[in-house]
């Protein structure tokens, strides 16, 4: 005979009071794992979302830079009408037009009345240094507004000219000389009013000069000339560049085109905006599913202490139900000489089994209940993924201690009762 | 001259109750049992019986006098030492058995062993005690399957078991009948003949008569 069997017989004599005990550890130990399962399955399945919103976001924003560009084939081009002479190469390398062709080309266009080109704009332009600010390198750039054109009438027609003794400034230029509207200036001898100065634009407008065509000619000693013509909103459905580049070289064979970069620029800024609007999405999102998260940890905080001081204090009751109901075996054993150490060991190994055998249902019932209860898709998988080893020897831990603790006292009382109160009784 | 087993002087034990006045169970009471003898204290209910048997066995700390078992004063011992002493010395029959009801005949008798750290022949000692009250064929069986003479046996097999020298018993025939009460006193009367000393309070006079001497309590007192 020794104390473990004592134990192990009346563990199975008293079941109900067993079964209770170890109902209360399962159901608090449960409670205590089906939250932490909550919590652990909605980050989980946080994750999964997020990662899954990421991804379609990412199919969208494919679709979405798809769709801008069969919008922008409908849209229209900007395009730039260059004398068949020009370089290229120049022109990509220093920015600047350099040759000329004469300013009745934009006429001669206009009047062709292509019905894809809406806006014709020609100009001039030159890099030159401006001898009255110290020769400082500046693009003058002369134009004349719309030439109107026998196509299609725009709705409302580009107003892109500059009056005859008026300036408009880059940015940069404006800066560093203190240019503002009102001020009067020296050009290539010609007296001029800043009538606007531009904002920045991060381009070489931002060191540019804008006069009227007809001053600027003169100014640059090429009258009657010009070096650009700029096609704006040229209206191609599908891919009609190509008819287009081909229509214009038919009526000015000295001429080419090229395309400015008015699709590219779109194109960025739409996907720029695209991928900030899924950046704020992505980012509602998280904070939609940290603001669930914080609700569920409010829950939480007070339902695991409640059920687990009420298990405490059940199984407690329980222990010292047992051992009131025990008294006179404790008053025999105490009788024949078993110590008071003993005594509380009875009770406090049954506590210990207690804890160990009702923790252990109780994990794997938490687990399933939060899995049920949970955002992830119950499967086998998803159970496996989310039993944790460490946290079923935590649980099982803590169930033991709990219930060592509320059977401490009653093992005390027991241990101390004296044997002599029960035996008189008879 | 036979060693003295146990040796009562000048005991007393008030029980001082709030509001009451003090009970004086037991008040100088004095004697001594050798080893082979077998003493009877006789007294009506109420008369302090049961508490001089508590306190004869270190299970209740008189309010004056000494208790001395086997020559060691019992409440100069601590509480560990005289459980010791009781596992090792001395055996105790109560009037209503204190069986464990969830061990069966074997484990009852057993019981004692959980006193001691080497339980080897435990089992074999058991079997024997069981068949010298011929109780064997019941060792299976559960306190609430056996007869009042059945249980009472079991007691006292189980109160023997660790090979006491001093036997206490309370009232051990009292809820038995004449033949079962018989079985009792005779084996009781065996055990001193065996060299132990016995102490058995009772009201019974027929119980009375088995013993070598008989001492009267009344109101606390040895009359």
């Amino acid at each position: 005979m020794n104390l473990w069997h004592l134990v192990r017989r009346e563990i199975t004599y008293q079941k109900l009071n067993f079964i209770l005990g170890l109902f209360s550890v399962a159901v608090a130990s449960g409670v205590l794992v089906a939250v932490l399962t909550l919590l652990e399955s909605h980050d989980r399945r946080t994750q999964q979302v997020l990662a899954d919103k990421q991804a379609r976001t990412e199919q969208e924003m494919a679709l979405l830079e798809d769709d801008y560009r069969k919008i922008m084939l409908k849209l229209g081009f900007n395009l730039l009408v260059l004398p068949a002479s020009q370089s290229l190469e120049q022109y990509y390398a220093t920015g600047c037009v350099t040759e000329y062709m004469p300013e009745k080309y934009v006429h001669t266009l206009a009047e062709a009345g292509l019905m894809t080109i809406q806006h014709l704009l020609p100009s001039i332009e030159q890099k030159i240094e401006w001898p009255e600010r110290s020769n400082r390198q500046i693009f003058l750039v002369g134009t004349r507004g719309e030439v109107p054109s026998r196509g299609p009438a725009p709705k409302k027609p580009m107003q892109l000219s500059v009056a005859p003794g008026e300036i408009i400034a880059g940015y940069e230029l404006a800066r560093s000389l203190g240019l503002s509207e009102g001020d009067r200036l020296k050009l290539l001898g010609e007296q001029f009013t800043v009538s606007e100065v531009h904002a920045e634009r991060g381009t070489r407008d931002d060191i540019t000069l804008w006069i009227d065509l007809e001053t600027a000619q003169k100014l640059l000693g090429q009258p009657g000339r010009i070096n650009a013509i700029l096609a704006l909103k040229c209206l191609c459905e599908g891919n009609q560049l190509a008819q287009i580049r081909s229509d214009i070289a038919r009526i000015l064979p000295e001429t080419q085109v090229i395309e400015v970069d008015s699709k590219v620029v779109t194109r960025a800024e739409a996907r720029e905006r695209a991928a900030a609007a899924a950046k704020i999405a992505l980012a509602e999102e998280l904070a939609s599913r940290a603001s669930i998260r914080i609700e569920m940890e409010k829950f939480v905080s007070w339902l695991s202490p409640v059920v687990i001081l009420g298990a405490t204090l059940w199984i407690g009751l329980l222990a010292f139900g047992n051992v009131r109901q025990r008294r006179g075996e404790i008053a025999v054993l105490r009788a024949i000489g078993v110590g008071s150490t003993n005594i509380m060991l009875i009770f406090l190994t049954k506590s210990v089994l207690l804890g160990l055998i009702g923790a252990a249902p109780g994990y794997f019932l938490g687990l399933a209940a939060g899995l049920f209860s949970g955002e992830l898709e119950v499967s086998f998988g998803a159970a496996a993924g989310l039993f944790s080893p460490a946290l079923f020897l935590i649980v099982l831990f803590i169930s033991m201690l709990l219930c060592v603790l509320a059977g401490w006292i009653p093992a005390l009382l027991a241990s101390n009762q004296d044997p002599a109160d029960v035996l008189r009784e008879e | 001259m036979s060693a003295v087993m146990l040796k009562i002087s000048q005991v007393s034990k008030h029980y001082r109750r709030e509001s009451r006045n003090t009970v004086r169970a037991l008040e100088g009471v004095s004697f001594e049992i050798s080893a082979g003898e077998f003493m009877v204290v006789q007294g009506p209910s109420g008369s302090g019986k049961t508490t001089l048997l508590l306190v004869a066995g270190g299970l209740l700390v008189p309010s004056l006098g000494r208790v001395e078992c086997a020559g060691s004063d019992l409440y100069a011992l601590t509480p560990g030492e005289r459980a010791r002493l009781r596992a090792n010395r001395i055996g105790i029959v109560f009037q209503q058995f204190h069986l464990i009801s969830y061990l069966n005949v074997l484990e009852n008798v057993i019981l004692p062993s959980l006193a001691h750290s080497d339980t080897s022949g435990a089992g074999k000692r058991a079997r024997e005690l069981l068949e010298q009250f011929n109780l064997l064929p019941r060792c299976d069986h559960y306190p609430s399957e056996l007869s009042t003479g059945e249980r009472q046996r079991v007691s006292l097999a189980r109160a023997l078991f660790n090979r006491p020298n001093l036997l206490l018993a309370d009232e051990p025939t009292g809820n038995l009948d004449r033949e079962n009460a018989r079985i009792v006193l005779d084996c009781l009367a065996g055990f001193t003949r065996a060299g132990g000393s016995v102490l058995m309070v009772t009201h019974s006079r027929e119980a009375a008569s088995c013993g070598d001497c008989l001492l009267v309590l009344e109101e606390g007192k040895l009359v």
